[in-house]
């Protein structure tokens, strides 16, 4: 798995992704764009415990996945909530939906 | 019948005829035919004698009535009696028989008359005989005629004479005067270069002066004539002459009085010549010789001109001036022989000399001479090579310079340097001289010194007794004695006190001088400050310490980590082996072999880690062991293979056939080193491709001396780090620590264990090109070797096979081993050459059998190639073998799909390569890696395991239950640790993969209940994978110490998974 995250370079992030879990991947992607609602309507309410989980949720399956960025994003997500720092939060979740947008998977 | 007065008037009238023309021919045609007309003769002829440069004599017509004599039959027979060719004494007999006479055959008379001193006449008359007394009297009048004839010779000679003479005044650049004697003189005559000589425009314009004229000084034409007529003559006579324009003119004149028959002067002849510029050309030269002979005579340098011989040609009179030696004593010797050098420099000059014969050019040298009175200067040799006008060496010329007193004066400089500068080093140095005794008091001492203790002026000094400027006045009492008794001390440490009380250490080193009593008159010494120096001494010896126990301490750490991380590898590496016997699919044989080769090779890095420390120390022993070459090669790069491909780099190897593969020496050691090699030419090539190359080393001749030589393509090592890259922890950039990793040991071992097999290491590299590392080592050759793993026996001689790569390097691997195995093999790059190539050979009746095709190519790629060859009908015969560098699993199945025989992963094993190629011609029997041991264990393996996946994340058990689909295990599914509690309890699992953070209960409090059931329960306790974040440590110590068997650390990877619950689930079985 091999993931090309020069940003400047190319406009498509291009992920390697076992061609086992390609029944898994429109799904996994789907639940992350629900992931990003979702952390924006906690934001409002100041629902840091929500940001938390899903953040701990990502941190925890992305790199199994191939997305070594939702990890990391979901890691930063995770530690931003506890702190409760809002604009950390903005930061990571405007990177994972930039990051979401860009992503292109190829099996194999 | 002519009468008596008519023969007088016929004489008379022929003598008239004999005209006054000088000219032979019109006096001819004027009188000849009168004789012919008055004698009545038709025809007739006057003919010269002359004498060829052979000294024979012929007659020569010189004229004829009528012109052409061919014809006349009568005249023809006439000239039979004139012989030619004729000796003297043949001419003298001829002459004698003159005249003759005779009567030709139709019937005309012929006479053949002497024409006295000069040659014949010819008659010829028709009818009567001529009358004999006119023939008679007819003598008188030859006579005459022959005079006139040789009158006009003459004359004839002496105009052409004239004519000669006059083309060559005219044409010479002399002039050539005749002009009458005098003090004043006029040109008679001359030739045309006289005019130009003196700048007139014309011959006439010329002879209107007069020649005094011509004189610069009129006095000169004076004496001139007076020696003319004094000796008649002058020789090369130089006179001061001008032109016309009054330029001074200098002219050699040669000339002649030429005096009439009464013995009177009538005028001079001569030539003249203008030698004005050969003058100024002479004097010019003369004045430069002059010059130089100045220059050599008064040169401040000795000056030696030799020969190319050596021999001496001319030397100034300084040589005689500096060496004593005179010209005579020099001058003809041969360089070998000149007194003046000794035997040393007589060497080197001649050495130098001979040197420089040959054209070279040399610096300036110094060699020592003797004079004649035995002095021995040394004089510095500036030496050149003389050449002509075409650079041909024909002499030297050595100047000497007498450098004796420079020589000196630098000897006594550089002395007087070195004084001076021992002075001023030593200016921080205290110097003193004091009485003698306990107390002791300054006599003298030095500015350092006064500063050392702090004080003013060297009068507050001399106030103190020494003895209180210690520390412990007992010292001075001590360093006192030592002076009395030894008369010295040196380096003697001792504390003084400054004037604020400070101490401070010096180093004293003092002598006793004695006076002419032989008593002690003082003490002459020097003190050094050594405060700082003692000071950091300390320090050193301090950090010495520290560094010698953060060293032993980094041993022992390195050990013990070794330890600890070799624990598990050994099970990891001992699974592996379990797991490789038990019956698996060729895929997985390959799997499992391919880590459990990384495993062991892991082990050995952690080995290497170990081993520095040993290196450091030289403790390391090779083993004396049999192995085999081709699997060391074989198995190691088929491991770096792995890493290779991960960057897309290619790997190769090349054994040489002629190597012997059968050797004795330590195994581990040389895969050690290539795989440190193989490894950093990975590590540093980003792309293109990494060879490993062994042949036989040709420094060494001894069989089973190896050179391993290991090309890449990478970055390359810059020019100044190409030494220093063996060394400890360096590597080529220390960035690129960060950038590639490592610790920079590897080399360090390779260099160290190459060395111990009694090879070296060295490298050459070009930035931007890449490196190749290379390796030498000695071992031993088996004298039987055991037999190795058969290989199946395939016959390819004569097999027509055709390499499809764009790859050079691969081409050349695989035509070197398939040529070796008596195949016929042909080449191509591209996959647009490789179907024309087939094609072509098909057409010409001679297909390839096999083609070789590497699958990814830039253009038309290995399935496209293939997919062409299984369409066209005329190459459906050709068998396709498909090479890759990577396992990309869908390879694999699009060979199947294509039809492909074979599949073989670079970097291709002989082996490998030649059972694929058996398996694909169907010439050999299949050989099938079976499991070595088919036991108990297969059976149940058959069997479908239970595994518990305690997991919130519902991505993660997405990705679980995906990964294990297609295998034999069964999972269930817990979404907490509750639940998972809880289905352990109620089930039976073969293993439990536990998620730690979960909601509810997490997964340390879950492993506990679980752990804690099972020892209420009594049953065998199940293995429980902790699945942990990243590698957090103290989550995976955690899980451990509560009770997990092992962990399992995120992210989850396919191959991870399965191992991991392949390990573990094994366990449970035996």
């Amino acid at each position: 798995m091999k993931e090309n995250t020069d940003e400047k370079n190319c406009e498509k992030i291009i992920v390697h992704i076992n061609p086992d879990l390609i029944k898994l991947i429109p799904g996994y992607i789907e639940t992350r764009h629900q992931d990003v609602k979702s952390i924006t309507n906690a934001l409002k309410n100041s629902d840091y415990t929500i940001i938390e989980t899903l953040g701990h949720g990502m941190r925890g399956s992305g790199g199994s996945y191939g997305f070594e960025t939702i990890t990391d994003i979901g890691k930063a997500l995770e530690q931003a909530a506890k702190d409760k720092n809002v604009e950390e939060i903005q930061k990571h979740l405007s990177e994972l939906k930039t990051y979401l947008e860009r992503v292109e998977v190829v099996y194999g | 019948m002519p009468t008596r007065v008519g023969q007088i008037q016929i004489l008379y009238e022929i003598a008239m005829s004999i005209g006054a023309s000088l000219d032979l021919h019109k006096m001819l045609q004027a009188s000849l035919p009168i004789f012919l007309r008055k004698l009545n003769c038709s025809a007739g002829g006057i003919y010269s004698l002359k004498k060829d440069i052979q000294g024979k004599y012929s007659f020569e017509q010189i004229y004829s009535i009528p012109r052409n004599t061919d014809r006349i039959n009568a005249y023809q027979a006439a000239l039979q009696n004139v012989p030619s060719r004729l000796s003297e004494r043949q001419l003298v007999n001829f002459r004698k028989r003159l005249f003759l006479y005779g009567k030709t055959k139709d019937s005309s008379y012929f006479y053949i008359m002497e024409l006295p001193d000069f040659g014949l006449m010819v008659l010829i008359k028709s009818g009567e005989d001529l009358d004999p007394l006119i023939l008679k009297s007819l003598s008188r009048l030859l006579s005459k005629l022959a005079s006139a004839c040789n009158a006009c010779l003459r004359e004839e000679a002496l105009r052409k004479s004239e004519e000669k003479y006059r083309t060559l005044t005219d044409n010479i650049n002399v002039g050539v005067y005749r002009n009458t004697p005098g003090p004043k003189g006029i040109f008679i005559e001359t030739n045309p270069a006289i005019s130009t000589i003196f700048g007139y425009k014309s011959k006439e314009e010329f002879f209107e002066i007069k020649v005094a004229d011509l004189y610069q000084d009129p006095k000169d034409r004076r004496k001139f004539n007076k020696k003319m007529l004094r000796d008649g003559f002058v020789r090369n006579e130089e006179l001061k002459l001008k032109r016309k324009d009054g330029i001074p003119l200098i002219c050699s004149v040669s000339a002649v009085a030429v005096k009439d028959e009464k013995g009177e002067v009538r005028y001079y002849d001569g030539v003249i010549e203008d030698i004005t510029e050969r003058k100024r050309m002479e004097k010019a030269l003369s004045d430069s010789e002059q010059k130089y002979r100045s220059i050599f005579e008064l040169s401040p340098e000795a000056i030696v001109l030799l020969d190319t011989k050596g021999k001496i040609l001319d030397v100034n009179v300084k040589v005689y001036d500096w060496l004593g030696y005179t010209p005579e004593e020099v001058i003809g010797k041969n360089l070998i022989m000149l007194p003046f050098l000794p035997k040393r420099s007589k060497v080197k000059v001649m050495k130098n000399f001979l040197q420089r014969m040959y054209g070279k050019k040399l610096p300036p040298y110094e060699i020592d001479f003797i004079t004649k009175t035995g002095e021995k200067p040394i004089g510095l040799i500036l030496a050149n090579q003389i050449s002509d006008e075409n650079g041909k060496i024909i002499g030297d010329l050595a100047m000497i310079s007498d450098i004796t007193e420079r020589k000196q004066a630098e000897e006594a400089l550089h002395k007087s340097e070195k004084k001076y500068r021992t002075i001023t080093e030593n200016v921080s140095v205290g110097v003193y001289r004091t009485t003698p005794g306990p107390k002791g008091k300054f006599i003298e001492i030095n500015p350092a010194f006064v500063k050392m203790f702090g004080y003013e002026n060297k009068e507050e000094l001399f106030k103190i007794a020494i003895a209180d400027l210690y520390k412990d006045p007992e010292a001075r009492k001590r360093f006192n004695d030592s002076m009395i008794s030894n008369g010295f001390v040196k380096n003697k440490e001792v504390r003084y006190k400054r004037k604020d009380g400070t101490i401070f250490i010096c180093s004293d080193s003092a002598i006793a001088v004695k006076d002419e009593k032989n008593e002690v008159k003082y003490y002459d010494g020097i003190i050094e400050d050594i405060t700082e120096r003692k000071r950091a001494e300390e320090e050193l010896i301090k950090a010495r310490e520290v560094a010698l126990l953060a060293s032993k301490t980094k041993t022992e750490f390195l050990a013990s980590m070794s330890h600890e991380i070799r624990t598990p590898m050994n099970a990891i590496i001992g699974m592996s082996e379990l797991l490789s016997e038990t019956s698996l699919t060729p895929d997985q044989q390959q799997y499992v072999q391919t880590f459990r080769t990384a495993g062991e090779n892991l082990l050995n890095i952690i080995n290497d880690i170990l081993d520095i420390s040993k290196v450091e120390s030289g403790q390391i022993e090779l083993e004396k062991i049999d192995f085999n070459l081709n699997e060391i090669v074989e198995k190691t790069t088929e491991i770096m293979a792995i890493r290779a491909h991960t960057k897309n780099l290619e790997l190769f190897y090349l054994i040489e056939p002629d190597i012997p593969m059968d050797l004795i020496g330590d195994p581990v050691r040389l895969r050690q080193v290539l795989v440190n090699l193989l490894g950093n030419a990975i590590k540093f090539t980003e792309k293109g491709e990494v060879v490993l190359h062994v042949d036989k080393d040709p420094q060494n001749k001894r069989p089973g001396s190896l050179l391993f030589s290991i090309a890449d393509t990478g970055i390359g090592i810059p020019p100044e780090k190409l030494k220093t890259i063996f060394e400890s922890f360096a590597q080529a950039d220390s960035s690129h620590t960060r950038k590639y990793g490592g610790t920079g040991l590897g080399l360090t071992i390779s260099k160290r264990l190459a060395e111990l097999m009694n090879g070296s290491i060295w490298v050459e590299s070009t930035v931007g090109e890449g490196s190749t590392f290379n390796f030498t080592a000695q071992f031993g050759i088996q004298i039987k070797p055991k037999k190795r793993k058969s290989i199946p026996e395939v016959n390819l001689k004569g097999l027509k096979i055709l390499i499809v790569d764009n790859n050079a390097t691969n081409r050349l691997i695989l035509r070197h081993t398939l040529t070796n195995w008596g195949a016929v093999v042909a080449e191509v790059e591209k996959g647009t050459q490789a179907v024309a190539e087939l094609k072509k050979a098909k057409k010409t009746n001679n297909p390839f059998k096999l083609v070789l095709l590497d699958c990814r190519m830039p253009g038309m790629g290995g399935f496209e190639i293939a997919e062409q060859i299984q369409k066209n009908p005329d190459l459906t015969q050709t068998t396709i073998m498909m090479l890759t560098s990577d396992r990309r699993k869908g390879d694999v199945d699009k060979c199947k799909e294509l039809g492909i025989a074979s599949h073989l992963v670079k970097p291709i094993k002989q082996s490998d390569l030649r059972n694929a190629i058996a398996r694909a011609l169907g010439k050999a029997k299949v050989i099938v890696e079976k499991p070595k041991a088919e036991s108990v264990t297969a059976s149940k393996d058959k069997r479908v395991l239970s595994i518990l996946l305690a997991e919130d994340n519902k991505d993660n058990r997405f990705l679980i239950q995906a990964y294990l689909k297609k295998t034999r295990y069964k999972i269930d599914i817990a979404e907490n640790g509750k639940i998972a509690v809880k289905k352990f309890k109620s089930n039976k699992y073969d293993l439990v993969l536990m998620d730690i953070q979960m909601p509810e209960m997490d997964g340390y409090t879950a492993t506990k209940m679980i752990r804690k059931w099972e020892k209420q329960k009594r049953v065998k306790s199940t293995p429980i994978i902790a699945l942990t974040a990243y590698a957090l440590k103290e989550e995976v110590q955690k899980s451990l110490d509560i009770g997990c068997t092992a962990h399992l650390s995120k992210p989850i990877t396919k191959a991870k998974l399965l191992q991991t619950i392949y390990d573990y689930a094994g366990e449970v079985k035996s």
